[in-house]
């Protein structure tokens, strides 16, 4: 089936890992071995870093997790955690902004205004999402 | 079907377009009329109003187009437009950053507010595009 080529074997796993916790590590090491904080590119390198992890949170929402994945069924599962992603994300912003209208909360401490915050925050639910719909379904083959 | 019913009835379209169109209006009136005395409360409510008109987008992507829309087909064509749109977003933010790493710049692209219009933007456009793209070869058949 078409789909089941696009999705990433569960023996590549280590690609997504790598993606998204190498660019984390190489960061806090810098950040313990140099003085490169204090400098203006330490901020940009982050951002790139940040999105080289986000790149890996979308392959490893698109890992094989069993030999099923790739039907309809899993298609549906795959849509509904990505909308769900973004009507979480969306739902977010709007309640952040409500808040910081009725003044209950600062600016500064509003994590959905930051893109990076955001993104991270909706390929999170989606990865969430998914994994509780796969949870779900496993649970129920148990109980057959 | 279980799809079909999640979907908006296209004669229900005036909901998404009043969503999406009605807070920018109210926006524009209100300042023309200097209902705001401070910026920091223009900002505060233009963010409430970019939020709802952000709810209009997602509903006019589930706006059911055609009698068919809710099929199998439709549903993979939406779920190719996400993840098309998702793909877009991370691959601006990865080049914005190297951009501003080898050129020195700062970007306001970075505002939670730019993304999401951008995903649910590129959603939309995707899907259009693709249902362009099937009426066009269902017209040539």
């Amino acid at each position: 089936m078409k789909a089941k080529t696009m999705l990433i074997p569960k023996s590549k796993l280590w690609i997504s890992l790598t993606l998204i916790f190498l660019p984390i590590l190489l960061l806090v090491v810098i950040e313990q071995f140099s003085d490169f904080r204090e400098t203006d590119s330490y901020l940009k390198v982050v951002k790139i870093a940040i999105s080289i992890a986000l790149i890996g949170m979308l392959v490893l929402f698109l890992t094989q997790w069993t030999k099923e994945d790739g039907d309809e069924m899993y298609i549906h599962m795959r849509l509904k955690a990505m909308i769900f992603g973004v009507v979480v994300g969306t739902l977010i912003l709007l309640v952040t902004s409500l808040f910081s209208l009725s003044g209950l909360f600062t600016e500064s401490s509003a994590f959905a205004y930051d893109g990076f915050g955001l993104m991270f925050f909706i390929l999170g639910m989606q990865l969430w999402d998914f994994g509780l719909q796969m949870y779900k379904l496993s649970k129920q083959k148990e109980d057959k | 079907m279980k799809a079909k019913k999640a979907l908006i009835p296209k004669s229900k379209l005036w909901i998404s377009l009043t969503l999406i169109f009605l807070p920018i209006l109210f926006l524009f009136g209100f300042r023309e009329m200097g209902y705001f005395q401070e910026t920091n409360d223009f900002i505060k409510i233009s963010r409430v109003a970019v939020c709802v008109t952000f709810i209009g987008m997602f509903t006019l992507f589930l706006t059911q187009w055609t009698k068919e829309d809710g099929d199998e087909m439709y549903m993979q064509l939406r779920l190719r437009a996400v993840f098309m749109a998702v793909v877009t977003t991370i691959g601006v933010l990865l080049t914005m950053s190297l951009f501003d790493f080898i050129f020195g710049g700062d970007s306001s692209f970075y505002r939670g507010f730019s993304i999401m219009f951008l995903i649910l933007f590129s959603q939309i456009l995707f899907f259009g595009q693709q249902i362009y793209a099937l009426s066009k070869q269902k017209e040539d058949k």
